[in-house]
C-alpha cells in the first residue's frame, strides 16, 4: 500500500504545509544499518511540532550513531479521509517511511482528550490497534504525561515509558534486539526492555510489578536541543523555548504535574543564557520562551531576566507561567520592558479558605499587590485562571471569584497613573472545571455532576456585574469525558476504542468534540459516562495506577488530602522544612540555586 | 544611506506548500540565522523591510521569485548571498543577488511564465488541447466584495501557449499588480478542451519579470 500524501492530493487539503516536512533543523541523518525510530504525535502538526518533549527525544536519537529518528503527526480529518479513500498509509515526514516499516514507533500521550488520536494514528499507519494482534511491524511504545495512568491504553501498546525520557530513550535503543535480515526480534526486545527502569510492559492481563518513574537527576547537565525545529507554517508556539526548570513543589493539590514531576530541578542561569544564545542563532527565532511549571519560582529568574536582553539582543522574551506570589517589582520591570500585551495569573479559587484547601498559598493581599503593581506599571489587561467544582467548594467560594475580580479592578483603578481612563482596564476570568487526576491528593474525589457545575457557573455569571470583567468557561462536556478517562483502569480500553469507532478524534478541538460518541461508547461497554466521572473512590481501595511509583508516597497523598479537608497548607519545601513527600532519594533530590 | 538588495529565489518542494506569509516568515528567519538584519519599518509594530514582488499562490512552485530587502547602510553582497543561501530552509534556494541603487519602493511584477504538468498517459494530448483552448476561456475570479467576476484569459495572456509532453506553458501579465491564477487558467483550459478529469501534477512559475519602482 503506498505511503504518504502525493502532491496532487495535497492541493485539495486544508493547510498542506502540515504534510511536507522540510523544516529548518529537521534531521534526515544517513539511515543504512541503523535502527529506525518514528516519533509520533497524535494531534495535528501545528500542535505537535511545538511539543518540546518530542524535540528533545528527536535530537537525542539523531545524535546517536545506532539509530535514526523521523517524525509524524496526526493528519487532520480532511487528509485522513483522503488517505483512506486513496488507500494510502501514514508515513514519516523526513524519509516518507511507512510507519508499519519502522522498528519502533513512539507515541506521545499528552492528555485524556488525545487518546483516540493514538488509535487513529495506528489505524492510518495500517497497524492493528491491539498489541496482541501485531506479530510483525514496529514495537509501539507510549510516552508522555498520560503514561502516569497507562491502564486505559494498555491493550494498544507494547510498552510504556513512564517519566523523563532523556536517559531512558537511549537505553531502549541499546536494548533492542535486531534480526539478521532486518527488523526487531520483538519478544527478545520486550524481554530486554522489561529490565529498564520506567518501562511498563502491559502484555499480561494485569500489572505485574511496580514501575518506577524515570527521573533525570541533573537537568542542568541533561541534553537540550538548540537545533529546534523551525516549521515553515505557523505553529501554536512559534518561538524558541528553553526549559529552565522541571518539577514544582508548591504542592497545589489538584495539580498532577506538581506531584508527578518532583523534585524541582533547575538549569543554572549561565546554562540557560548559553542555551538561549545558541538556540536563537540556530533557529533565527526572534522570540524566546522560558518554560517550566512555574517560571517565576526559579531561584535565578531575576538574574536571567536581567542578563538575557543583553545576551540575546533584538529578541522578545515570554514567561508562560507567572505566579502571583512571585511577581515582584524586579520581575514586573523585566517583563514590562519586553512587552505589555497582558499578564496571566492563576489564583484558582475565589476565597482564601478554598485556596488553603487546594494549597494554592496565595492571599488576598498577594493578589491585590499584583493588581496594583501590574496596572501602575502600564498593563491594562490581566487574565485570571480559576476552577469550579473543587473539593469542599461552597456557593460563597464561587461568588468569591466575582468578588475577588471586582476588588482587583478597584485596586487597579486606584493604582492607575493620573489621567488614565478607567475604561481601558479589563480582567478576563478563565473558568475551568476541576478534574480529579491520579497521583494527586484529590485523586479519590469525584468530578462534580455536570448539572451542578452548570448551576455554579450560572451563579458566578450572575455575580459578575462589571462589564470590564469577561468570563470564559471551558467545555463542560469535554471536562466530563476527561474526568471519566483520567481515573479509569483497563476496563476503559474498549470504551476508548468504541469512541474512536464512533468518530471521536481530535477531542480537544471544540469544533470536533462529539459528546454523543463518548456517551454511546460508555453505554456500549456497560458503563455510564457520568458515573465513571463522578465516582468518589474508596481511600483504602487499590487504584488502577497504584503500580506506577512517581516517588511521592501514597501515605503523603493521603495526609495531604486530610490537610486539605481541614484547610491546612503545606509549605513549599524550597522555603521551609522538607514535607517528607518521599521523592528525594540518592541522586534524586532538589537542585536549585 | 540604505542599500536595496534584490534576490531571486527558487521556491520548490515543501516551500511550495507554504502560504505567502509563512514563506515571508521563513525568509526573515533565514536572514536572522545568516546574521543579516534588514531595516525595519517605523510604527508600533516594526516589521523587516522585506518585500516579495508578488504573493505566489499556495501549491505553486517557482524557480524565479523576486524579493527586495532594504538594509541600513552597505551590504557586503557576496558574503550576504553566501550566508543567506546556507541558511535557507529546504525548498528555498538563492539564484541571484544584486544590489540596486535606491531608494526603491518595490519590485513591480510584469509577467510570469508557467509550466503546468499533468498526470497520466493522456497528459501530452491534453496539454496540446489545453494550449489551443486557453486563449478562448474565461476564468471566474472572486472579487474583493466576495462576489465573482468573469475574466477572459486574453486580458492577461501574453504570446502563444505551448503544449506537449512536458506540460502546458503560458505567460500571464500583471495589471495593477494583479493577474490570474495559473492553476485556475489551466483548469479552465482543460475543461474547455474536454479533459475535465485530467489531474494536475504541478504548477511551476519558470520566470518572473519585474521592474524596480522608485520610492
Amino acid at each position: 500500500m503506498p505511503a504518504g500524501i502525493p502532491a496532487a492530493l495535497l492541493r485539495s487539503l486544508e493547510k498542506p504545509g502540515r504534510y511536507v516536512g522540510g523544516e529548518w533543523n529537521c534531521r534526515a541523518t544517513p539511515g543504512a544499518g541503523k535502527l529506525s525510530f518514528v516519533l509520533a504525535f497524535p494531534d495535528v502538526y501545528e500542535i505537535g511540532v511545538s511539543n518540546l518533549g518530542l524535540q528533545i527525544l528527536y535530537d537525542i536519537l539523531n545524535d546517536r550513531d545506532d539509530v535514526w529518528a523521523d517524525r509524524t503527526y496526526l493528519p487532520w480529518t480532511d487528509a485522513a479521509a483522503a488517505m483512506r479513500a486513496e488507500g494510502l498509509t501514514l508515513a514519516s515526514l523526513e524519509r516518507g517511511l511507512p510507519l508499519a516499516e519502522a522498528d519502533i514507533l513512539g507515541v506521545s500521550l499528552q492528555h485524556e482528550l488525545n487518546l483516540t488520536g493514538a488509535l487513529e494514528l495506528l489505524d492510518l499507519a495500517g497497524l492493528p490497534l491491539h498489541a496482541a494482534a501485531r506479530t510483525s511491524g514496529p514495537l509501539v511504545l507510549a510516552g508522555g504525561p498520560s503514561t502516569l495512568n497507562p491502564e486505559p491504553m494498555a491493550p494498544f501498546f507494547d510498552a510504556f515509558l513512564v517519566g523523563d525520557g532523556e536517559e531512558a530513550i537511549g537505553e531502549l535503543v541499546e536494548a533492542a534486539v535486531r534480526l539478521p535480515l532486518g527488523g526487531l526480534d520483538r519478544a527478545a526486545t520486550l524481554a530486554a526492555w522489561a529490565d529498564i527502569e520506567g518501562v511498563y510492559l502491559p502484555g499480561g492481563p494485569q500489572p505485574q510489578r511496580p514501575v518506577k518513574r524515570r527521573v533525570v537527576a541533573d537537568l542542568d547537565g541533561a541534553p537540550f536541543p538548540t537545533r529546534q525545529l523551525v516549521p515553515g507554517m505557523e505553529a501554536v508556539h512559534d518561538r524558541a523555548v528553553i526549559e529552565i526548570m522541571r518539577g514544582c513543589t508548591r504542592g497545589c493539590r489538584f495539580c498532577q504535574a506538581g506531584y508527578a514531576y518532583r523534585p524541582v530541578r533547575e538549569r543554572k542561569p549561565g546554562t540557560v543564557l548559553s542555551l538561549a544564545r545558541e538556540t536563537l542563532l540556530r533557529t533565527g527565532h526572534s522570540e524566546l520562551s522560558l518554560s517550566s511549571l512555574s517560571s517565576s519560582d526559579h531561584s535565578g529568574i531575576e538574574e536571567m531576566l536581567r542578563l538575557l536582553p543583553e545576551s540575546c539582543p533584538e529578541t522578545s522574551f515570554s514567561l508562560p507561567s507567572l505566579r502571583a506570589g512571585g511577581f515582584g517589582v524586579g520581575l514586573a520591570e523585566a517583563v514590562g520592558a519586553w512587552r505589555r500585551s497582558g499578564l496571566t495569573f492563576a489564583p484558582e479559587a475565589g476565597t482564601e479558605r478554598l485556596r488553603r484547601v487546594i494549597n494554592k498559598g496565595l492571599t488576598e493581599v498577594d493578589l491585590m499587590e499584583v493588581a496594583s503593581l501590574a496596572f501602575s506599571r502600564g498593563w491594562r489587561r490581566i487574565k485570571l485562571y480559576f476552577m469550579i467544582g473543587l473539593p469542599t467548594e461552597r456557593e460563597e467560594d464561587v461568588e468569591g471569584i466575582a468578588g475577588l475580580a471586582s476588588r482587583m479592578l478597584a485596586t487597579a483603578e486606584s493604582s492607575l497613573p493620573a489621567g488614565t481612563g478607567k475604561g481601558a482596564l479589563s480582567l478576563t476570568l478563565s473558568i475551568s472545571n476541576f478534574v480529579p487526576k491520579p497521583h494527586t491528593p484529590f485523586q479519590w474525589d469525584g468530578f462534580v455532576p455536570p448539572q451542578e457545575l452548570r448551576r455554579r457557573f450560572n451563579l458566578l455569571r450572575r455575580s459578575v456585574r462589571d462589564k470590564r470583567i469577561g468570563l470564559k468557561w471551558h467545555s463542560l462536556e469535554a471536562s466530563l469525558v476527561e474526568a471519566a478517562l483520567a481515573r479509569g483502569g483497563r476496563e476503559l480500553a474498549p470504551v476508548i476504542e468504541s469512541a474512536w469507532r464512533n468518530g471521536a478524534v481530535f477531542d480537544n478541538w471544540s469544533d470536533r468534540f462529539r459528546l454523543e460518541s463518548w456517551r454511546a461508547a460508555f453505554a456500549e461497554n456497560g458503563f455510564s459516562l457520568e458515573d465513571k466521572a463522578t465516582a468518589t473512590l474508596d481511600i483504602d481501595a487499590p487504584l488502577p495506577w497504584d503500580f506506577i511509583e512517581t516517588g511521592v508516597s501514597p501515605a503523603f497523598l493521603k495526609a495531604e488530602r486530610e490537610r486539605a479537608i481541614s484547610g491546612e497548607c503545606t509549605p513549599d519545601c524550597r522555603d521551609e522544612a522538607c514535607a517528607d513527600c518521599g521523592v528525594c532519594s540518592g541522586e534524586i533530590r532538589m537542585r536549585t540555586g | 544611506m540604505s542599500s536595496e538588495l534584490v534576490i531571486r529565489l527558487a521556491r520548490t518542494g515543501p516551500a511550495a506548500w507554504l502560504s505567502h506569509l509563512d514563506c515571508a516568515r521563513s525568509l526573515y528567519r533565514a536572514l536572522r540565522r545568516a546574521g543579516l538584519r534588514p531595516a525595519m519599518s517605523q510604527g508600533f509594530h516594526p516589521q523587516p523591510l522585506v518585500r516579495f514582488a508578488r504573493a505566489l499562490p499556495l501549491g505553486v512552485a517557482s524557480l524565479d521569485e523576486a524579493v527586495l530587502i532594504r538594509f541600513d547602510g552597505d551590504v557586503p553582497l557576496q558574503e550576504a548571498a553566501r550566508s543567506l543561501d546556507e541558511n535557507l530552509p529546504q525548498g528555498l534556494s538563492l539564484r541571484t543577488a544584486v544590489v540596486l541603487p535606491g531608494p526603491l519602493k518595490s519590485l513591480r511584477p510584469l509577467r510570469a511564465r508557467y509550466r503546468v504538468a499533468l498526470q497520466g498517459e493522456e497528459a501530452a494530448k491534453c496539454c496540446r488541447a489545453a494550449a489551443t483552448s486557453l486563449p478562448g476561456v474565461v476564468v471566474r475570479k472572486r472579487d474583493k466584495r466576495g462576489g465573482f467576476r468573469d475574466v477572459p484569459v486574453t486580458e492577461h495572456l501574453e504570446g502563444e501557449p505551448q503544449g506537449d509532453g512536458d506540460g502546458l506553458v503560458f505567460t500571464l501579465s500583471f495589471r495593477d499588480g494583479a493577474t490570474l491564477k495559473a492553476l485556475d487558467a489551466a483548469e479552465a483550459a482543460l475543461d474547455a478542451a474536454g479533459c475535465p478529469g485530467c489531474r494536475i501534477e504541478s504548477v511551476t512559475c519558470e520566470r518572473l519579470d519585474t521592474e524596480p519602482e522608485a520610492r
